[in-house]
This record gives C-alpha cells, structure tokens and sequence, in this order.
C-alpha cells in the first residue's frame, strides 16, 4: 500500500510549523469571511487528513484559465500547500497520454471516491448527444457526470464553465451550457473571469485544501471574499468619474493623464470582480490601468452585453 | 461600530466563562475606520502580557484592559499585515504548544539521550 | 461504416494546448504504415461573431487560444485595420512587436519544458542523479548562476519526497523506464530542475504583456494602435477606497517601461543560458530523431516584424525542401489558399470535394462519425472537426522550422550563423533540420533570434517617447460612421505554432464574415480530397513503436509540432446565418 502522506507532515518538512499553518488558515478564514472557530476546528482535522486530490477536466475552453493558474505569484505557505496537493489529472500537463492518463484519472477517482476535489473549465456543448466536444471517445457531457459523482465538491473555473462563456455566446452553435446546468447535487463554486486572476484560483483551490468546505458565495456562485465589489469600487480612476473627467480617446490627453475610461466602454461599474484591488501579474497592472475599458469578463452573459466601447447609460 | 464589537465581546466573555471557550471577532471582515478603530483601542486598554511570534512572519498577541481579551496582529513573511482579530480565550489557542509536537520533542529528546 | 482496423490510438494527446486525438496503423514491426489526425472539440466561434462590431472581433477570436493568447488578437486587429486602411503609428507598432516577441519566447520555454521535454527526459532516472556531476554538466553547457550542486541536490530531494509519498500526481502512469529515453541520469536531473525553474520564471516574464495590455492571459489590444497610453508627467491620480499603490496615470510610464526592460533582460539570460544551451544538449543524445517525422516538406510563412527595412521574418513558400526557390504568397488570391473539408465534419454547399479561398468560406457543421462514446473514428470518411488547408494545392507545414528555414533561404545572416554553428556543434547536416528533433531545435533557435531582437524595439520606443512621439492609437476611422459601406481585408502574422491570418468582411459597421486560417489547422488537418495527408499524418509514418501501449515516438513528432487544437477548430463562416445540421 502506498504511504499516507498528510499535509501537516509536508509542510513539516518543508519548516512550516503548525503555528505558521494554523495562522496561515486565520489569515485564509478572515480573507474569505469564514468564522474564526470554524477555521480552527477544521485546521485540527488536517493533521490527519491525506494530501487532498485534485482532477481537472477541460471541456470546451481554451486552456487560458490554466495558463493562468501557472502566472499565480503565491509564496509562503499557501505556495507550500498548493504544491502539496495531488494534481492527479490534468490534460495539458500530465506527463502520460491516452490509455495511461485515463487510468492514472480512474485510479484517482476510485482511490480518493468521495474525497476528490473535481476542477473544470471549458463549457459542455449538450446539443446533437454531445459530440461536438468528446475526450477519449466520450462525451464531455458524460464525463463530467462520472467525475462529478465521487466528487466531495466542484469548482468551475472561468466563465465557460461558471456561466457557459463564449461557446455559450448567441447562437451558442454547440448547445454549450455551464457545470452548473449539469452539476446540481455537489457544493459548488464559480470562478469567473476570462481568465480568472491567477491568485484567485490558487486562493479558492488553497481555502478548499484547508477547510474542505466552500467559501461564502454571492448568489452566482461566486466567492464573496473576491466577488464581492465592483471593479469600479476599487478603481484609482474613480475619483475622476465623479469629477467628470473621461478620456474620449485611447491617446487623448485624459488617457495619458488615467482618466476614467467610462466614455471608451468601461464596464467596470456593473463587474464583480478583484482586478483593480489585486491586480494581475504580480500586481504590475490591471486592464484599466493599461488603458482599456474592463470588457465585463466575470460577469454572465458579458459576450452579449452589447459592445465593449459602447458607453453603459 | 466600536459598540458592537464591545457588545460582542461582552457575549463572548459571558460563554467563556461558563463553557471554557471564548470565540474571536475578525476585525479584517468590519468597516473599521481608523477613527472606529482608535476608540476601540482607547476603550480596551492594554493589559500586562504582550506574545511575540516567528512563525511564517511575526505576530503580536497583546492583552488588553480587559483580562481575557486579546488583540491579535498577523504579519505574513513579507512582513505585511495578514490577518487581525480580538481573541476571547485564556490564551490565544495558538500559543501552546500541540500534543503531537511536544511528543515529536519527546521522542527526539530520548533519541538524543540514547547515543 | 467499414470494419475498424488492428489500429493504436492515443486519445486524449496530453501536454498539447486542447483536444486531439491519433489514431496509428501499424504493420507487424509496429512501424506506423498510416496516420490519422483528429480534432475531437468544435466551439463554432465563427458563428458567434457574425454581426457584431468588428472593432470587438479580437476579443472574441484571442479566446480561441489562451495558450498564444496575443496571436488571435492581434491577426484581428490587423485585419480589420487592413479592411479600413488604418495605418497604426510607429510606437504602436514597435509595442505589438515587442508583444509578440515575448509571446515567442514565454511559449516556446513553456512549450520546451512542460509540454514537450518529458518524451525526452525520464523523471524517474533523474533520481539516481549525482548532484556534482549534474553541476559539471550544467556548467560545461552555460553560465547560469543556479547550476551548483546544492541547487541539484535540492531539487533531487524534492523529487525524492514527491515520489515517496506515492501520490505522482501529473507523472503517473508517464512512460518512465521506456527504452525509448536515452538521458544519462545527470542530464535528466538538469532537465527535471529546469522544468520548475522555468514555471518561476515564465511568471515574471509576462509581466511585459501587463504593462501594455493590463493582464496575461489574453492581454487587451484595440483596433487603430494599442490601448495603453504612454504617461509621462506624474500627474496626481485618484485614488479609490481599496487603492494600495502604484503609477500616477498608466502602466506605460518611465516604471512601466523598466518592468519591459527587464522582462527583456531576464527572457535572453533564460533563453543563452538555459533553454538553448538544454535543447542541443538533449539533441546530441537523440541524433536518430534528426532522422525521422518530417512531415510533408512543403512550407510556408506569412511574414511579421514589421519595421523600416520591411517584416523581421520574410513571407513566402518553400516547396519539395528546394531552399533555392522562395515562392511568393498573396494572401487575396483565390487559388492560393484554400480550405478543403473532404475528411472533415463540415459540409460545403457545392459538395465536399472543392477548396474554398477564406473570404468564400463556409461552415456548416456536418457531424458523421460514431456516437460517443466510440472506440474507432470511421477514418476512411470524415474524422476531425479540423479542415484541410492548402496552398496551391499542396499541404504545407508552418512553424518555427518553417521560419527558420525561409530566415535561411534569404540569406538572413544571424539566422544562418546560428543555425550552421549549432548544426556543426551536433555534426549533423543541414539536411537533419526535415526532422522530428530538426523541429525542436528550429524552435529554440529561432527563439533565440526574437529576444535578441526585442532590445532595438524598446529602444527606438524609448527614443521616441524622449523625442515627444507620444502618439499610441490612430483615431480616425475608429468612428463607424467613417467606414465604407462594405470592406474587407486580411491580418496576418506569425505565431509561435506558424503562419495565422485572420481575412474579415465588414457591411454596415458589422461583421458579415469572418474565416481565421491557423497553424494548428495547417499542420493537424486530416486529408484532402486527393488523399494528400496533413504533416501530422505523413510525419508520424515510419515511426517504429517500440511498444504500442505507450507510444512514446507518436508523442515527440507530435508535441515537436507544438499542437495548439483549440486554434485549429475555429473555422468563421463568411456567408452568415447558422446553419447546423448533425447526420450521425
């Protein structure tokens, strides 16, 4: 039988103490609004927890919300715990193919039945028995349902498979649909965002490790800790928006000077979202401050909403 | 605001006492602003023991006025601020040592003992 | 649907940007005799964009690929400024230059470690390392600061620990032990180390797409220039309630401009001192791979690098492997490209057989194979959901061995200096380039070309901002009311897989058609009406597998490509309306 491995015991040995890790969880219950007592408890279970399994299907998606997870700038211990996790599937990086990476994905599934963590992103095209999208000869449709079912929770990440997405945008040729049209018996958790920012992933996937329960989430599914405000609540050009002062141009005056950009399409005040309070890249910059309306991406439906420079009235 | 906090603590002292196990108060989750915060500060007060700790970053754990009530500082390895809470306990739980560490420490300390 | 044959199957091909499937004829030396590539995913983007603003089309198509998540971007915009005759200024150009030079580097590093070097490197061998000795190695083939033997033993405990825990993670069930890997132990060891030095790395390096397009993945771009505009003065900026710091006005500020600087710095000590020196030190073990999985010797560029002495990286086509003769290539012409759909899931209004130029494209989704889940794909009629792209009727490869060699056949001088000194260092022809590993190594070498050139753009950038050229985006035409009442243009460039371009008809300030021709379509595309297979299929021919349960040689041909799937199905339908109709 293979070892247990748990994950205090590899923080352990990577000089992590249970003090550092117990405040570390204080410092993750307190960013996503979890109870302090709670935190505690669950933080105890962990000492005798395995290292938590994750699987990550790709349906129809692009791969950017993966790349995204690699640009993640985390140190520390979350660093630690996110590189203790058992990513025991995943496409893009798995070192096998064909037969031996759909084994190593059903070895998983069975070993860690119940207990595994199950990751998507990409939409479900459902139309026509599913086969405008299919994965060793399945369907993505039944796959997500076989994955979906030993799952202790899912997390749809990025907007294709939080809210369907651009295969989903009008005349959704392929009958694209997001997890949770399919998922409906599994705690779940939206992480919109096309990409999501890198932190934000790597913060809901680290408060799962740690808790193996859900963070506060808004009515869409989306954690509250990072969801929770406007991109327009947290803007360094707000201040100009209530003085009148937008750019009317990409290089006018008001753009060299970061005015706001509500004139050029900006959609931040109507997108939940953290870009301009984390930003991107560690925190070199966010869409805004590179000069470019926010284009909505976290929001349902943001293909469709009409023109990203068409002013919002 | 300040008067919540207080009437929360007020509630957490209360079941400290009768059940052994106080609670905390997230002061990064309230609308705190520094006028808020000064006042809190002012009605605490500050108590006898201080608790410096090098654990992933430093913390500070002071007591305030109040016996029982702890004003609780994380710092994250770069130093910046991390997470800050009121703690309502005999001592912050994360001061003592863990059962499992001091036997890890005792097995290690017989080891040492028998080359 | 005729009986399936004794056939191997590699489905899904991980380590790939998106969904591919091989399906491999093998005869009884298991030496592959016929090779069929398959798309398994559609999104039908193309449908999705008829008649909206045109000015919005690179948002929409840069999600087709979020791996060269610059590229689709920027072939869209430069389409659509190709319909409106908008000529973008200097500073733009210079910027979506030095955008799209890192796009090259950050994806062939990516590429090189974490997609492909694990067909080549055995992670497990790595274990049985000497740390001293790996150090040796490293630093007989660079100068790089890391290769002591403390960093190696360092990294080896980690590989240690990850292995014992019994949980592999991405490395299950790889084909380690496979006779098919030839590293000694220490240059694995190298390899694995680089690996995990290269993701901390390629973090920091797209910090250069930040500070122009405000995030990466899928950085923003704008029709008529770029969207950041250059401040220079400190003005006092806002500040919100959760502001926590950072420039006065934009990104693109005197900070801005020193975070490109040493995103430069960093990619060309990455590329000189890692990647290059790890890519001809991994092919000098591998000699026979520069002997097979060449592909169909065809090849084509559309050109980019725009600058005052015309594009960096010349346009043209090379035929039959003659280096002698650069055909010209017009992207307009009718006869010149052109898409076939004879083995693929689509329908074309005058039957299947014909080829149609991209501005008469069509798509109609016509679904033929087995229901899934299925065992075989129904080869010897349709089999993929990616089209067959030709030039004048003949398949062609694009990529970075593509660029190379027409960098070559121009006489392009530090391009041929590169490549004879690093052919001469291998002992190995010109002639070994037509390879599965000539593939690789194009690929290196030719990053190696683009960082180096990236300094001069930033410079002349910088010389200009000095000079007062502030001047970013081109306004006029930026107002529909502007425009022609009918337009139509082709963008195009050269993404890290290959030759992309992007053609758009535009009617009344909207998007009436819209047909992009990309890399992955041109080298993963199934057969044409002829029966002449796409490089996938003719490079994999040959090949003996060494054991068909884990077909290691299919993966390095396959991954020397560098597949990018998502960007193969794309196919946008210039006639309109939708028009979907499922037979299966």
């Amino acid at each position: 039988m293979d070892r247990q491995d748990t994950l205090i015991d590899r923080l352990a040995r990577h000089g992590v103490t249970r003090r550092a890790f117990l405040k570390y969880c204080a410092t993750l219950a307190s960013l996503m609004a979890l109870p302090p007592a709670a935190a505690r408890a669950m933080a105890e279970a962990l000492a005798k927890a395995e290292r938590p399994s994750v699987i990550w299907l790709s349906f129809q998606e692009c791969t950017g919300c993966t790349e995204s997870l690699t640009r993640s700038h985390t140190h520390g211990v979350e660093a630690l715990i996110l590189e203790s996790l058992s990513l025991d599937y995943h496409h893009t990086l798995q070192a096998a193919s064909g037969e031996a990476a759909e084994r190593a994905r059903e070895a998983a599934m069975k070993r860690h039945a119940g207990r595994y963590l199950l990751v998507v992103d990409g939409s479900i095209p459902v139309k026509d028995g599913g086969v405008y999208s299919t994965f060793a000869g399945i369907s993505n449709l039944d796959l997500l349902l076989e994955a979906a079912r030993d799952a202790a929770a899912v997390v749809a990440v990025g907007t294709c498979a939080a809210f369907g997405g651009l295969p989903a945008a009008k005349p959704n040729p392929t009958g694209a649909v997001p997890v949770a049209e399919i998922v409906r018996d599994k705690p779940l958790i939206n992480v919109p965002g096309c990409p999501p920012i890198p932190e934000v992933i790597t913060g809901v996937l680290a408060h799962w490790l740690v808790f193996r329960t859900p963070p506060a989430l808004d009515r869409l599914g989306r954690p509250r800790a990072f969801y929770g405000d406007t991109v327009h609540d947290h803007c360094y050009r707000l201040p100009f928006y209530f003085q009148g002062k937008y750019a009317k141009s990409f290089d006018d005056e008001g753009a060299r000077k970061g005015w706001c950009l509500y004139e050029l399409g900006c959609k931040g005040p109507v997108t939940r979202n953290a870009c301009a309070r984390m930003k991107w890249n560690g925190a070199t910059s966010f869409p805004v401050e590179s000069g470019h309306g926010c284009l909505g991406c976290s929001e349902p439906g943001f293909w469709d909403a009409g023109g990203f420079y068409r002013p919002m009235s | 605001m300040a008067a919540a906090v207080l009437k929360e603590l007020e509630r957490l002292l209360e079941r400290l006492l009768r059940l052994g196990q106080g609670g905390s108060v997230d002061l990064g989750s309230l609308p705190l602003g520094s006028a808020d915060r000064d006042a809190l500060q002012t009605r605490l007060g500050r108590g006898e023991v201080e608790i410096l700790l090098e654990a992933g970053g430093h913390s500070r754990l002071l007591e305030t006025g109040l016996p029982g009530v702890w004003w609780v500082q994380h710092h994250d390895e770069t130093g910046a601020p991390a997470a800050e809470s009121l703690d309502v306990s005999w001592v912050p739980p994360i001061v003592p040592a863990h059962p499992d560490d001091v036997r890890a420490g005792l097995e290690g300390l017989k080891r040492k003992k028998d080359c | 649907m005729s009986a399936p044959r004794q056939r191997v199957v590699v489905d899904p091909v991980t380590r790939i940007e998106g969904h591919l499937r091989i399906e491999a004829e093998t005869d009884a030396e298991g030496r592959i005799t016929r090779a069929y590539s398959a798309g398994t995913m559609v999104r039908g983007i193309e449908l999705i964009l008829q008649g909206r603003d045109p000015r919005d089309a690179w948002a929409y198509t840069q999600r087709i690929c979020g791996v060269c998540t610059l590229v689709h971007g920027i072939a869209s915009v430069r389409a659509v400024e190709a319909a409106l005759g908008i000529a973008i200024p200097p500073n733009a150009q210079l910027i979506r230059n030095l955008m799209i030079a890192a796009q090259h580097v950050h994806d062939h590093v990516m590429h090189f470690y974490h997609l492909h070097a694990l067909d080549w490197v055995d992670v497990v061998s790595a274990l049985k390392a000497d740390p001293g000795r790996t150090a040796e190695l490293a630093r007989s083939v660079s100068k790089w600061p890391k290769s002591t033997p403390g960093h190696f033993a360092d990294m080896q405990r980690r590989l240690k620990g990850f292995v014992e825990s019994g949980q592999l993670g991405i490395f299950a069930n790889g084909y380690w032990g496979h006779p098919g890997y030839r590293l000694p132990p220490e240059a694995n060891l190298m390899a694995v180390a680089h690996y995990i030095e290269a993701l901390a790395w390629q973090r920091d390096v797209v910090k250069l797409h930040a500070v122009f397009g405000g995030k990466n993945p899928h950085p923003n771009l704008v029709v008529g220039g770029v969207p950041c505009a250059v401040s220079l003065e400190a003005e006092p900026r806002g500040r919100g309630p959760g502001f926590r710091g950072g420039r006065p006005a934009t990104a693109l500020d005197a900070d801005g401009l020193q975070t490109v600087r040493e995103a430069i710095r960093s990619m060309r000590e990455f590329v000189d001192e890692v990647y290059l020196p790890d890519a001809l030190a991994i092919a000098a073990h591998y000699k026979d791979w520069f002997r097979q999985g060449e592909g169909v010797g065809n090849f084509l560029c559309f050109g980019d690098f725009p600058g005052a002495g015309g594009m960096r990286i010349p346009a043209g086509a090379i035929l039959d492997r003659d280096l002698a003769t650069v055909h010209p290539v017009d992207l307009e012409a009718e006869g010149e490209i052109q898409e076939f759909v004879a083995h693929a899931w689509y329908a074309y209004r005058d039957g299947k057989e014909r080829g149609l130029h991209p501005y008469r494209g069509e798509t109609e989704f016509a679904y033929t194979g087995p229901r899934p889940p299925y065992e075989h794909l129904d080869v010897e009629r349709d089999y993929s959901w990616i089209k067959s792209p030709r030039w004048k009727g003949r398949p062609m490869e694009v990529g970075p061995l593509a660029r190379v060699l027409l960098l070559y056949a121009r006489g392009h001088e530090s391009a041929r200096a590169l490549v004879d000194a690093s052919l001469r260092r291998l002992g190995l022809p010109l002639e070994a380039l037509y390879s599965t590993m000539g593939r690789t190594a194009a690929r290196a070498l030719e990053t190696k070309l683009f960082a180096d050139a990236m300094p001069g753009w930033l410079d002349a950038l910088t010389a200009n901002i000095e000079a007062g050229d502030l001047r970013t985006f081109e306004e006029r035409r930026w107002d529909p009311t502007t425009w022609p009442k009918r337009a139509r243009g082709a963008g195009f460039m050269e993404a890290p897989r290959g030759a992309l371009a992007h053609w758009v008809a535009i009617e009344d300030g909207r998007i009436a058609g819209y047909q992009t021709v990309v890399p992955s379509t041109w080298n993963a595309g199934p057969r044409d009406a002829a029966g002449r297979e796409g490089p996938y299929e003719a490079a994999l021919k040959g090949h003996r597998l060494a054991d068909a349960k884990r077909p290691l040689e299919i993966l390095r041909t396959i991954h020397s490509f560098d597949p990018c799937i998502a960007c193969a199905v794309h196919v946008l339908d210039t006639e309109g309306g939708e028009r979907v109709r499922v037979q299966a």
